[in-house]
């Protein structure tokens, strides 16, 4: 059921239809008389003001149609009908009918409706309470509930409660002292400077980080059924980074939403693979992660368009859900059932995402487009790297090398042995001199064990060879390593097919992820040519590069590498013969495995067919560009002249540096040529619909204004129109987030969604003004979160009387503080700090904080990394997260699975979650932590030190009195049972044995585990 | 100053007040924060009459090949080894593992058929103990679903949907029902060790349910029963006990001052937890079950981990009134190596199925205990690749399977559906997911269509927006 407001309003006043009569409608009514057009009934709709007025008579309830129907004797003519399994309560009739009797106002759904600043009232009945607007807003519904707020909570009470919203961390003991010094002056000044200094530490961005990794299905693994790794921390990072220093929110949304679309001119062709040094262009491509943290699911089982298309809807229902409020999926099959929201408007939303250059799939670390990107404290080594790549090159080319080499050229000239101009990264050289392998077409010839374990597209490499075909009309095998033909097969093939072209095939995992390389044009009988393939390690087929005869562009390239691994077969290269394709009649020779990426120029000089002495017997002065060039680099491998080793080792160093040390990110980068977007008929992402452009929900304001001369609104005009003044949505949904952070819920309380079933929150007036402020103060976050601790609506006591509880359970109407449980991460994140075990480094790879036993990953190829023993118990938004399988220990603490948007912070409350906090290895560490610094207090000190630890405040009587015994009891226990303590605290010591069983009993009191 | 014994007797009999202390420690485990729900189930289920009380689900993970045990096709013998008629197979889509595939060449069942109970039931001589029980089960062969890749396929087979985050079917028993033992769980899942693949926690989460309906596998944890049970060393149980003790106390002198009931509710979770750790190690040690109950589950039962303790265990949870049991077993994902797979995973498999359905019936608890077998999907008719002689497999195949229930009104010694010459599409009455689902609610007295759950705007239903009962398929 709906928990509303409904009950609070009604008794007495007037009835408002936003507040008490739309819900009703929208639960009872709308999904056959509603916005579906394929769904209604009768022709009759109650979402739209003239359509209802047709049964509704204003002022007469009675006479009006539709409160006939809702009060009918006959079941048969009762509305709704009985197999709608829906039925108004009577109270909610009664609101009908009140509400028709009074004329039947209607007015749009209030969410639709732009926030304005409420005005303020007057006549306050304490009208020195309020610090803000926000306070006299909440004291005016106080003094009409008759209730008076509850006076400041102790100071003790406050720093906890607000170190733990703004921080998700408790107080520091020393903090708390100098907070309780200052409150003695200045009460005033105290908080405010307490409140600055939270807002500074850079523990600040990383709590706000962990709703919004929620939010962005945020995961260290692809999800779907191999659930394979990706590389996205830099992307958490960035977000971390960016709420630290108060980027606003309008920017800090913009830049996720299409930073890419931002990009000065400078960097309009970078593709994935690119490294990517300029921080401005890093910041505004790294936040576009946000839409890339998707699942993905491998090419074995899914469809590509199928993949694509649910991809593009996981993005456009997200952005919808975080930044609006609306649960735009509803409209995916049909026109939402409850808003007013078309499938023309859900696939105008989808065409904003359909535009992405990718594949659908999931690759073996990150599936393009993706980019290397250092993070700050890697730039000064690159840079080094860089200027010692830039300084030796500035070196060869000023070293003037024509006397050596002329010097040389005599020396290979007069002694007339072979010389190979292409040394360096030669891992296997078959047939090379004047040697040759022949074929008739029946035989063949095991080449080579180990050489296709070079052909890994993870790995650079180059591949050449020259072959003759006899009959290149037939389909023939030239070369292939392919495991034995199974499924799942990797492997390399040289072929021709269709009658004469060049086929390279590269296999991952047969049959679903693999690249063909087929030539343009076809090959001649009994002609010499020379193929190449070079591979830069991006993984997939962009990585590759085939040539004919030393020429780039001759090959089309088809299908593509996904999830499969890699593709170097454990099987040896054979000349001559396929598994799957007739033998070869013709000759191989000169066959080569490099574990470098030849470039252009380079593989034009290798495709050279004449030996290096006949080049080298033309004058040097007659000898045409390319001669010399071939000349020149033979020379330089061969004689190694120091500058030009200098140069090599360069470039080897900073490519090491660059594919060991440097992360990478996915991003997005839009195709260059766009592709049109279409309606799927029933969703179903095979049956095409109209053709859509890109759109907002017709409700909302115009997407552009008129004359701007866009003929395909882009993902900026999409991000830049939900900051647009008048926006009734964004600034809304965005403070109630920021409500639902500090006090457990929202004013709407379902964050996800600000539809026509959200109903009218009480406290709307709270709500819109915290949503203009948010504008007025530029989208500053850190102000907003400022106006919301420091008001004195948050500094209430959260205890109240009995009576107030009763009244009022779950505190709508703010007139006690927050008190709710601690969310799962503050809970395992204050465990440590209490403990003194809690990591403080800040960013960084995931890391593996307890054992994951994922039923699944048993035969899965990419294993679970183990356990970082040095690093464990690091904060938890730092934790790996693999969405089969999250962390036991917060799975159980409502941690989701990231696999889609998740907006709301579910705080339950189960008997495994006593087990984990009382058991759990991770809250143990944390209690003998604790024992261990209470031990190293002295002794009279103890009890209030671990008290303040745990409440920050000092204990009662009583509170000491409970201690007292429960230590006292533990000892006893421990004092007698020298096994027990070595069990527990792996040392002779009972006393800290009993510490920590009373530091365990501590860390599961419900005030520890509640804010309060 | 109070002595511990003043101090408990205040607790019990003044701050909380007697009847609120016993009614938290009785079976109401509290209210989630900010959101009051019922843990005893959503008032008005079960409705009227239910047939069935709880559900052991044999879920066959990786799916196996109904050709090959329950849907008798001697028909394939005479198209053994030549392509499957196009008009058969028309345009119809598999993973890409096939698609690209040159012939589609039938396999008949290499293994022999015979015929058990009344109506001479056709079995295959891989599963000869399920035989022996037919009468008592009711073979559904028209079983369809709409997907064709485990992971999806198992994720719409446990919640009605093919992408993740909707919550499974247990979680909804969990939710709908309530718990009826306040010792364990609702929602129990056993992974038996032997066999490979596809499955993971999410595929028992409670999705957008709150995490207390979600199930809990036993043995998640190496060592523990169940997650984080054991105490940690050096802490035994009269130690917890204190421990527990001392957090009560605690709590309930701070609840005389703060009068938030969400801290009964702490104290009643905590309480749980506790007889959980006394309960639950003995309910895992079968040691205690009779001879005869050992040898009919077969003597893998007495090692923990392998299937048949697992369906033994099930039985146990049963007992204890546990609402909805899952045990999932892996392994029958035979693309490849059918020979071998085929009869491996049907003889660790067999004796235990039949097993638990008579030792149900011997107790009585057949009457009220629904048992289901089957996985996400079928396997084609056409080999994978290749026929060898000695080597080929079957690939998935979502549009006609075999499944079977026993019990709580399921028609025993029934057969209900029928698939074409092919096994490849039904030609009589059709099962899809959502109307088995139905009607599985409906013998737990749940109407599919009233179970709902408000989420993002919307109610949603195990049954999404489908689902009929079918009523030939109960009594």
């Amino acid at each position: 059921m709906v928990i509303g407001n409904s009950s609070l309003a009604a008794a007495g006043g007037p009835v408002d239809f936003n507040r008490h009569i739309r819900p009703i409608l929208a639960d009872n009514c709308f999904e056959c008389h509603g916005p579906d057009a394929e769904a209604r009934e009768g022709e009759l709709r109650f979402d739209l003001a003239d359509d209802a007025m047709a049964v509704i008579d204003p002022g007469n309830a009675k006479g009006s149609e539709l409160y006939r129907r809702l009060v009918h004797q006959d079941p048969d003519e009762r509305m709704p009908p009985a197999k709608a399994h829906r039925r108004p309560s009577a109270q909610q009739i009664e609101s009908i009918r009140q509400w028709i009797d009074e004329g039947a106002i209607w007015s749009k759904h209030w969410s639709f409706v732009s926030p304005v600043g409420p005005e303020f009232p007057k006549n306050l009945s304490q009208p020195d309470w309020p610090r803000n607007g926000l306070d006299a807003l909440v004291l005016a519904h106080l003094d009409a509930e008759g209730l008076a707020p509850q006076p400041q909570a102790k100071p003790e009470t406050l720093i906890r409660r607000v170190t733990l919203d703004l921080t998700g961390l408790p107080p520091e003991l020393d903090r708390i002292d100098r907070f309780l010094a200052e409150w003695n002056k200045d009460p005033e000044a105290a908080y405010e400077s307490l409140v600055d200094d939270l807002l500074a530490s850079p523990r600040y961005g990383e709590h706000m980080a962990v709703s919004w990794l929620d939010a962005a299905r945020y995961a260290d693994t692809n999800g779907y059924q191999s659930d394979g790794k990706r590389e996205m921390w830099r992307w958490r990072d960035w977000v971390v980074e960016a709420w630290n220093r108060n980027l606003p929110y309008d920017e800090f949304s913009i830049r996720q939403l299409a930073g890419d679309h931002l990009l000065p001119d400078r960097a309009r062709s970078i593709q994935t693979g690119d490294l990517i040094r300029d921080p401005e262009i890093l910041d505004l491509l790294l936040a576009t992660g946000f839409n890339r943290n998707h699942r993905q699911d491998t090419g074995s089982g899914t469809i590509q368009e199928e993949a694509l298309f649910e991809i593009a809807a996981d993005r456009a229902e997200t952005t919808a859900m975080v930044w609006m409020g609306l649960t735009l999926g509803c409209a995916r099959c049909h026109d939402h059932k409850f808003d007013p929201l078309t499938m023309t408007d859900y696939y105008g939303m989808v065409a904003f995402f359909d535009q992405v250059d990718e594949n659908g799939f999931a690759g073996v670390r990150n599936s393009h487009p993706w980019l290397v990107v250092p993070t700050a404290a890697q730039q000064p080594a690159l840079a080094k790297l860089d200027k010692r790549v830039a300084d030796a090159e500035k070196v060869l080319a000023a070293v003037d090398h024509s006397s050596a080499q002329a010097e040389w050229e005599k020396t290979v000239i007069a002694s007339g042995e072979p010389i190979e101009p292409f040394k360096d990264g030669l891992a296997h050289h078959l047939l090379s001199g004047g040697a040759s392998a022949r074929f008739n077409g029946r035989n063949f010839k095991k080449a080579h064990d180990a050489f296709p374990k070079v052909l890994s597209t993870f790995k650079p490499f180059t591949f050449s060879a020259r072959f003759k075909v006899a009959d290149p009309a037939r389909d023939q095998a030239i070369m292939s390593a392919v495991e034995k033909p199974d499924r799942n097969r990797k492997g390399f093939q040289l072929d021709v097919v269709e009658g004469g072209r060049v086929r390279i095939r590269l296999v991952s995992s047969w049959i679903y992820s693999f690249v063909d390389l087929i030539s343009n044009l076809k090959i001649k009988p009994g002609r010499e040519y020379h193929v190449a393939l070079t591979c830069d390690s991006r993984g997939q087929g962009l990585a590759l590069k085939a040539y004919l005869d030393g020429k780039p562009g001759l090959f089309t390239q088809d299908s593509e590498i996904n999830g499969g691994g890699t593709t170097a077969a454990p099987e040896p290269l054979y000349f001559g013969k396929s598994p799957f394709n007739e033998n070869l009649r013709g000759v191989i020779r000169d066959v080569r495995a490099y574990t470098r990426e030849f470039s252009p120029d380079e593989i034009s000089l290798l495709a050279e067919r004449r030996p290096l002495h006949a080049i080298l017997s033309i004058p040097a002065a007659e000898r045409s560009t390319r001669e010399a060039a071939l000349v020149r680099h033979a020379f330089l491998e061969n004689a190694e002249p120091r500058e030009y080793v200098a140069l090599r080792n360069g470039l080897a160093a900073r490519q090491k540096f660059i594919e060991e040390e440097l992360p990478i990110s996915m991003v997005m980068i839009d195709r260059a040529q766009t592709k049109p977007s279409y309606a799927r008929l029933r969703g179903q992402y095979d049956k095409l619909g109209p053709e859509i452009m890109p759109g907002t929900p017709q409700i909302l304001p115009p997407l552009l204004g008129s004359g701007t001369g866009i003929s395909r609104p882009s993902r900026l005009n999409l991000a830049r129109w939900l900051f647009a003044p008048g926006h009734p949505l964004t600034a809304r949904v965005a403070a109630n987030r920021l409500w639902q952070q500090t006090w457990g819920q929202g004013f709407v309380n379902t964050p996800e969604n600000f539809g026509t079933q959200a109903p009218e929150p009480a406290y709307r007036d709270v709500l819109d003004w915290l949503a203009t402020e948010y504008v007025r103060l530029g989208w500053n976050t850190k102000a907003m979160l400022k106006t919301i601790v420091t008001s004195a609506t948050y500094r209430q006591d959260s205890n109240a009387p009995g009576s107030l509880w009763e009244r009022d359970p779950q505190n709508r109407l703010l007139a006690r503080g927050p008190r709710h449980r601690l969310h799962g991460p503050a809970v395992r994140d204050q465990a440590l700090a209490i403990g003194g075990l809690l990591g403080s480094d800040i960013g960084g790879e995931s890391t593996v904080i307890e054992k994951m036993t994922d039923p699944g990953a048993g035969d899965r190829k990419s294993k679970m990394p183990p356990v970082d023993a040095d690093a464990h118990h690091r904060r938890t938004l730092y934790a790996w997260w693999s969405r089969n399988a999250p962390p036991p220990s917060l799975a159980v603490f409502d941690g989701n699975d990231r696999s889609g948007c998740t907006v709301e912070i579910k705080r339950t409350n189960t008997p495994i979650q006593a087990l984990a906090t009382l058991n759990h290895e991770t809250y143990l560490a944390a209690a003998r932590g604790f024992a261990e610094q209470i031990l190293a207090q002295s002794e009279s000190d103890r009890f209030e030190y671990a008290w303040r630890k745990v409440t920050a405040a000092k204990p009662t009587a009583s509170e000491r009195e409970l201690m007292t015994r429960s230590l006292a009891a533990h000892c006893d226990d421990f004092m007698n049972d020298e096994e027990a303590t070595m069990a527990l605290v792996e040392t002779r010591n009972p006393e800290l044995a009993a510490w920590t069983a009373l530091a365990n009993v501590l860390l599961n009191l419900d005030r520890t585990l509640t804010k309060e | 100053m109070q002595t511990r014994r003043q101090f408990l007797g205040k607790t019990a009999a003044g701050a909380l007040g007697l009847t609120a202390f016993r009614d938290l420690l009785v079976r109401d485990l509290g209210a989630a924060a900010g959101r009051r729900s019922n843990p005893a189930g959503v008032s008005g289920f079960p409705g009227n009459n239910p047939k069935a009380k709880r559900v052991i689900f044999l879920f066959q993970a990786g799916a196996p090949s109904q050709i090959d045990l329950l849907d008798y096709k001697p028909g394939l013998k005479k198209w053994h080894g030549t392509d499957l008629p196009q008009s058969v197979k028309g345009d119809t889509k598999f993973t890409g593992m096939v698609n690209g595939q040159d012939g589609f060449p039938v396999v008949a069942s290499p293994w022999g058929f015979s015929q058990y109970g009344k109506n001479g039931t056709w079995v295959s001589d891989l599963m000869p103990h399920l035989g022996s029980i037919v009468d008592e089960i009711c073979i559904i062969k028209s079983v369809i679903t709409t997907q064709v890749d485990h992971d999806n396929a198992i994720t719409y087979m446990q919640t009605g949907h093919q992408l993740s985050g909707r919550p499974c079917a247990g979680a909804w028993l969990s939710y709908g029902l309530g718990s009826v033992c306040d010792d364990l769980p609702a929602f129990v899942v056993l992974v038996p060790d032997k066999g490979n693949a596809f499955l993971h926690d999410r595929h028992w989460g409670s999705g957008f349910l709150p995490s207390r309906y979600q199930g809990v596998r036993f043995g998640a944890t190496p060592g523990e029963p169940v997650p984080f049970l054991n105490n940690p060393k050096g802490i035994d149980s009269k130690s917890r006990r204190r421990t527990l003790d001392d957090i009560r106390a605690f709590n309930a002198l701070h609840r005389d001052t703060v009068h938030d009931p969400e801290i009964d509710a702490r104290i009643a979770q905590y309480e749980m937890a506790f007889r959980m750790q006394t309960s639950v190690p003995g309910l895992t040690d079968v040691s205690d079950e009779p001879e005869s109950i050992l040898k009919l589950y077969g003597e893998d039962a007495r090692t923990p981990g392998t299937y048949a303790y697992q369906c033994l265990l099930a039985r146990r949870l049963a007992e204890r009134g546990v609402r909805f049991t899952q045990v999932f077993q892996r392994g029958w994902d035979h693309h490849e190596g059918l020979l071998e797979k085929m009869p491996e995973y049907s003889a660790y498999t067999d004796r235990a199925n039949a097993a638990l359905v008579l030792d149900l019936k011997q107790r009585g608890m057949l009457d009220d205990t629904v048992v289901v077998w089957g996985g996400e999907f079928g396997r084609t008719v056409f080999s994978q690749g290749d026929i060898h002689k000695d080597n080929f497999g079957r690939e998935h195949h979502p549009y006609v399977f075999t499944m079977w229930a026993a019990g709580g009104g399921f028609k025993p010694g029934a057969a209900y559906g029928e698939s074409d010459d092919f096994s490849f599409r039904p030609v009589l009455d059709p099962v899809p997911v959502h109307d088995l689902y139905a009607t599985l609610l409906h013998q737990l007295g749940i109407d599919h269509k009233a179970l709902t759950y408000r989420f993002q705007g919307r109610d949603y239903r195990l049954t999404d927006l489908a689902g009929n009962v079918v009523r030939g398929l109960v009594a």
